[in-house]
């Protein structure tokens, strides 16, 4: 994605502020909406009914076929994009109709089917506020549910007033009544109307529709020949089935209990109408066969994936995918429109995990998006590079000791750096860097003496991995998370043999590299004995617990092994939490705030345990800030390749910040610790970041 | 149930209006009505309780300010409404008139949507074709700046007469 597009989205202030409203108000609606219901369970049934449909789809296609066949309908299936063009066109010419008036569809945005029928001479006609809005513009949606959210009033004004050839005001309720006079002459005049479906009933041959405006009505009643594009995974086998998500979609699309209209069709409505059905594959059934990307085609297309992605709300959705937008708009783009069109969007997940956490079909799209990128384009220089230093602990670590010394030059009296030379080709975005530690702490662990436990008792021996960041940038936190945890009881080791956990390969898509990293690590640490493997990055937690044992699935032995290791692995607040009962904080210390990392919360579900360490340990009471668990922009090389977009999703997090009023930021990861750091020094804030072993080793020294 | 089905369907825009009898909402409507009303199939009762009001023929639908139905359910979770369209005449009578009367009979109103599947399945099933619509509240659309404007296509009002004693 070009850094002009990017800069001149960040800069377009009325996109921003539309989207940042939207973010602000999505989670409050939906929990609204979704009051007295357990979205856990309905989601968890319409991914397992989505997943057997799936498994079946040939079938679910034939039966759905026998069913509406037997109503009357004409069932038109259509292995691609073109053929399904070619279809439809040629109902609309056997009408002697020269216009097709359409409700909202995004699988014919897929198919792009008003550029084909327009360049075939037939007229395409939006009705959807949003859709005509753009069809006006010229321009592709920018969400799948609201179209046209990138569009203000004024410049829907401008479009109404120049089709209209009247001047139309930039006043919502007006321009609003502009488009139902407008468009109702095309509905009243075209002989076919073309409907998308939100799900089709496999057991009766009714199609579903989820809509709010009364278009869809209209488009499906006045012209006497009616059009369903569907794409084939749309079809369930029972309105049981179509229920459940008919509950979840306005649910988690908008915040809406329910659409206005829900519409069950059923069959041509007599009198001669007919109605047909186009199903549409599109590479749908090889995708379905797939055994990690089928997945994706669980998707309602309820749009929830953007409404709580940080980067689409910064971009949007012009940049945050291609037809198909936000999370899964980025996992559908390789397979319906080309690895070409993928390949520049791949790159704009930070990682956050947040899609995840509300997908109504529980779509794992984050993770889908980091083996997307191992298919994707490699810098011819990147593999062999990065494989040889980051297999090879002597040469990587050498490495990081030349880059101490080069980056002296930069450095300012405190040492911190905060510009950094345009040859390096990474620009720190108004943010700046902690320095490269003199001494690592891997030197630092051989020379330590261990602290006395405070209360009698071992309980357990711990191999400390301390990642990366901290080893290098940040000594003295794996010295406080050392001290800490003897200190409440543990024999702690610091294994020398231990390497990067392999993330930086992974979200490059370097599979490979990763896979030795998994091994390489296994080895090193069940070559010592121990309870537990302490990390205090919980992007290291993630890599060691869920990557490793999947990387070495192609081998039993080092599989069982990365499962052994797999068990032992806690985040530093969790194991500390568990001796909250001897060690209880002697009265309290200043208030701290509390930043959730995305990995911590989202990939490992721990989020009271720091809490709980951090008042009962610590002795610093938390006062929560507003979107605690909102991304802090960081995503490790994410800040460096997308500067301009990290720092506006930083931004937020430090105006949450400051409105807390606290004067420390507690957080359990040291690539949020830097970020947020960074973004502090950088606005001259004296707010202070600490990991949460930090605050408690400090009160455990008594500080 | 009515209480909360009111209170739902009032939440989502509709005006509700509660009934004794047939004859009441019957008079209600011709006094808001007054001109030709745009009807979809409507029971014999009420047809015949609305003897003396003139309905409108398809062609005059879009002139028409009031569309009238009958609906078959009402839910009482979101206040919807359950309308069996399945003449496209009769759709037409719900769609263009800007203003929309349905009425409903308060001993069909259901908890909520699961336990109108039952409703559903059966007028899925019970013929070659069929067109049902789950109404909630007037059209609405927040597609310019996310503003809530209610009344693009569909219906800028709703009005549901529940008729309690029948």
């Amino acid at each position: 994605m070009s850094r002009k597009i990017i800069h001149q989205k960040i800069n377009d202030a009325f996109l921003r502020r539309a989207l940042g409203n939207f973010a602000a108000q999505y989670p409050a609606a939906r929990a609204r909406a979704f009051e007295g219901e357990d979205f856990e369970a309905l989601r968890e049934r319409i991914s397992a009914a989505r997943k057997e449909s799936l498994r079946i789809l040939p079938e679910m296609v034939q039966r759905f076929t026998e069913h509406a066949e037997r109503t009357g309908a004409v069932v038109h299936l259509c292995a691609d994009a073109a053929a399904a063009r070619d279809t439809i066109l040629e109902i609309v010419r056997q009408k002697g109709a020269d216009l097709l008036v359409k409700s909202k569809s995004m699988t014919s945005e897929e198919i792009r089917l008003n550029h084909h029928l327009e360049k075939a001479g037939v007229r395409c006609l939006e009705t959807d506020l949003g859709e005509w809005i753009i069809q006006l513009a010229g321009e592709r949606p920018s969400h799948m549910v609201m179209p046209a959210i990138h569009k203000n009033r004024d410049e829907v004004a401008a479009l109404f007033s120049r089709e209209t050839e009247r001047h139309c005001a930039p006043d919502i309720p007006a321009l609003v009544e502009v488009a139902r006079e407008t468009l109702r002459d095309g509905f009243l005049s075209a002989k076919v109307g073309l409907s998308g479906a939100n799900v089709a009933v496999a057991d009766s041959g009714a199609i579903g529709l989820v809509t709010n405006e009364g278009n869809a009505r209209l488009v499906t009643t006045l012209p006497r020949t009616h059009i369903a594009l569907i794409g084939i995974e749309k079809i369930v086998p029972s309105l049981a089935e179509a229920l459940d998500i008919v509950s979840m979609l306005p649910k988690n699309a908008t915040g809406q209990k329910i659409t206005s209209y829900v519409s069950f069709i059923r069959g041509p409505s007599g009198d001669g109408r007919e109605l047909h059905l186009v199903l549409l594959d599109n590479g749908r059934s090889e995708l379905a066969r797939h055994p990690r990307f089928q997945e994706a085609l669980k998707c309602l297309k309820c749009g929830a994936c953007a409404n709580v992605c940080p980067v689409y709300e910064t971009v949007g959705g012009h940049v945050f995918g291609h037809i198909y937008v936000g999370g899964i708009g980025l996992v559908l783009t390789p397979f319906f429109h080309g690895d070409r069109n993928a390949r520049d969007i791949l790159g704009l997940c930070i990682g956050c995990r947040r899609c995840n956490e509300v997908c109504a079909a529980k779509i794992d799209i984050e993770g889908l998006i980091l083996d997307l990128r191992e298919r994707g384009k490699k810098l011819p220089a990147q593999k062999p590079l990065m494989g040889t230093f980051m297999r090879n602990r002597t040469l990587f670590h050498a490495a990081l000791r030349a880059a101490y010394l080069a980056q002296k030059p930069f450095q300012g009296r405190d040492g911190r750096i905060r510009h950094l030379p345009l040859v390096l080709g990474c620009d720190t975005g108004n943010r700046s860097l902690p320095p490269i530690a003199a001494r690592p702490f891997r030197d630092l662990a051989r020379e330590r003496v261990a602290a006395k436990p405070l209360v009698p008792g071992e309980r357990g021996r711990v191999l400390f991995f301390s990642g990366c960041l901290a080893d290098f940038v940040y000594p003295e936190l794996c010295r406080d998370v050392m001290e800490s945890l003897e200190k409440l009881g543990y024999a702690v080791v610091f294994p020398q043999e231990q390497l990067c956990c392999g993330i930086p390969a992974r979200y490059s898509g370097e599979t490979g590299i990763a896979r030795d990293m998994a091994r390489l690590n296994t080895e090193a640490l069940l070559a010592e004995r121990a309870d537990h493997v302490v990390t205090i990055c919980p992007t290291c937690t993630m890599s060691l617990k869920r990557d490793f044992p999947e990387l070495l699935l192609g081998d039993p032995g080092r599989h069982a092994r990365a499962l052994e290791l797999a068990g032992k692995v806690v985040n530093f607040s969790e194991l500390a939490a568990r001796s909250i009962v001897e060690i209880e904080a002697p009265g309290e210390g200043a208030a701290v705030t509390y930043h959730d990392a995305c990995h911590l919360r989202r990939g490992c579900g721990v989020f009271q345990e720091p809490r709980a360490v951090l008042e009962r340990i610590a002795g610093r009471p938390v006062r929560e800030m507003d979107g605690h668990d909102g991304c802090c922009g960081f995503g490790g090389s994410y800040a460096f390749k997308y500067p301009e977009i990290s720092y506006e999703i930083l931004k937020r997090k430090l105006d949450s910040i400051a409105a807390s009023g606290a004067d420390t930021v507690a957080v359990d990861c040291p690539g949020c610790r830097m970020q947020i750091e960074g973004g502090l020094d950088g606005a001259g804030s004296s707010v202070r970041v600490e990991h949460t072993a930090t605050l408690v080793a400090e009160r455990l020294r008594g500080e | 149930m009515i209480d909360r089905f009111q209170a739902a369907a009032e939440a989502a825009g509709a005006v509700v209006g509660r009934f004794p009898t047939l004859a009441e909402a019957a008079r209600h409507v011709r006094e808001t009505t007054g001109g030709p009303v745009a009807a979809s199939e409507l029971p014999d009762a009420v047809r015949k309780a609305l003897a003396d009001l003139r309905f409108a023929s398809p062609q005059e639908y879009r002139d028409v300010r009031f569309g009238l139905s009958f609906a078959t359910a009402g839910v009482a979770a979101t206040g919807s409404l359950l309308l069996e369209l399945s003449d496209p005449a009769g759709r037409g009578a719900t769609a263009l008139p800007p203003v929309n009367l349905v009425f409903l009979t308060a001993s069909t109103i259901v908890p909520d949507l699961q336990s109108l599947s039952g409703t559903l399945y059966r007028l899925l099933a019970s013929h070659p074709s069929s067109y049902l619509s789950l109404t909630t509240g007037p059209s609405r659309t927040a597609d310019i700046e996310r503003v809530l404007t209610i009344g693009v296509h569909g219906p800028k009002e709703l009005h549901i007469l529940i008729l309690e004693g029948e």
